[in-house]
């Protein structure tokens, strides 16, 4: 499984690989630091799962889920956001995500995330 | 000015946000955290003359850490959270795994990346329970971090006649003590639409 991770916090990068990697050992893992980046890694690499954060320079994660939907329907999109407000939960999930957690992710909400991309 | 009452809403509203973010600090650096009571005044000001802010205890935040998020919308306005020097190294230093009292350069591109990731989870757990008690949608803009003078002190970071809620708030770790402080300012418009449904909420428990 090749799984994507969006970040522009290097730091938050790191941790939520550590996270999902517990869980998926066997899973091939692809940083991004910006939408941009992420959007042209998908491009050429085409992740089976894409984790974003939503609030980056540039393209937002937002932004970036919609044009991604705009070419592909069958990557698994997970927000990964510490925006906890229950419009903006609305907005996002209304794209065609698979779930949309809270950050950080840990032991209690990393099962959303499985059951959205499967046990691998 | 808020009423001792509305203050006593808006500080619980916030008291129990600093504590789900406390908790998640918590599970993040696998320790541990004790909150303190906070307190909240209200200030007013074109600029943030972190100096003159009356508490004692923050004397020493004209030389300190900032990070910074600005929300656009019907509830606008710009929040940071502020912290001395020593306690956002102690900070970092525990994020990451390390001794507290590691001498770091904080403002360095790695260790300034995880203030702002720490504050962006307390700001957002903060000003998202804002919107979401208010019902209507905050649209962050970028967060940035660095000094408290350099970005507390820019006229263009706050909004104009500003209605400043300041939170003083302090947290333990197993280790180390983390204080801060909280600024949320708000447009005028934005100020009054938050009192205007403090008191709603009064009014809805017949206070």
């Amino acid at each position: 499984m090749k799984i994507m991770i969006v970040d522009d916090s290097l730091f938050a990068q790191q941790y939520t690989k550590k996270q999902i990697q517990q869980k998926y050992p066997q899973a091939e893992f692809m940083l991004a630091s910006s939408g941009q980046a992420a959007y042209d890694t998908f491009l050429s690499r085409r992740p089976d799962v894409l984790i974003t954060d939503l609030l980056m320079p540039g393209i937002t994660g937002q932004k970036l889920i919609a044009m991604i939907r705009g070419i592909d329907t069958t990557c698994k999109i997970i927000v990964l956001s510490c925006d906890i407000q229950k419009a903006v939960r609305d907005e996002i999930e209304a794209l065609g995500v698979q779930c949309f957690i809270n950050k950080p992710l840990k032991d209690d909400n990393i099962e959303s995330l499985q059951d959205a991309i499967g046990k691998g | 000015m808020l009423t001792s009452i509305q203050k006593d809403v808006l500080t619980e509203i916030l008291n129990i946000q600093i504590g789900a973010a406390a908790n998640i600090l918590s599970e993040m650096v696998d320790q541990k955290v004790i909150l303190s009571v906070p307190e909240l005044e209200l200030v007013t000001g074109s600029t943030l003359e972190l100096d003159g802010v009356k508490y004692q205890q923050i004397a020493d935040m004209t030389d300190a850490i900032a990070t910074t998020i600005s929300f656009e919308g019907e509830f606008n306005g710009t929040s940071a959270i502020v912290i001395p020097q020593d306690k956002a190294s102690s900070l970092v230093n525990v994020c990451l795994g390390g001794d507290p009292d590691q001498d770091i350069d904080v403002l360095s591109h790695e260790y300034a990346d995880v203030i702002k990731e720490i504050s962006n989870i307390i700001l957002n757990s903060l000003l998202g329970e804002l919107g979401n008690i208010m019902d209507v949608k905050l649209t962050y803009t970028s967060l940035q971090v660095g000094s408290s003078i350099e970005l507390l002190d820019a006229r263009d970071t706050l909004p104009q006649d500003p209605k400043i809620l300041v939170l003083y708030t302090s947290f333990f770790l197993t280790n180390s003590q983390v204080r801060g402080v909280v600024l949320i300012a708000l447009s005028p418009a934005s100020y009054d639409m938050l009192v205007d449904r403090i008191d709603r909420m009064l009014s809805d428990v017949n206070v």
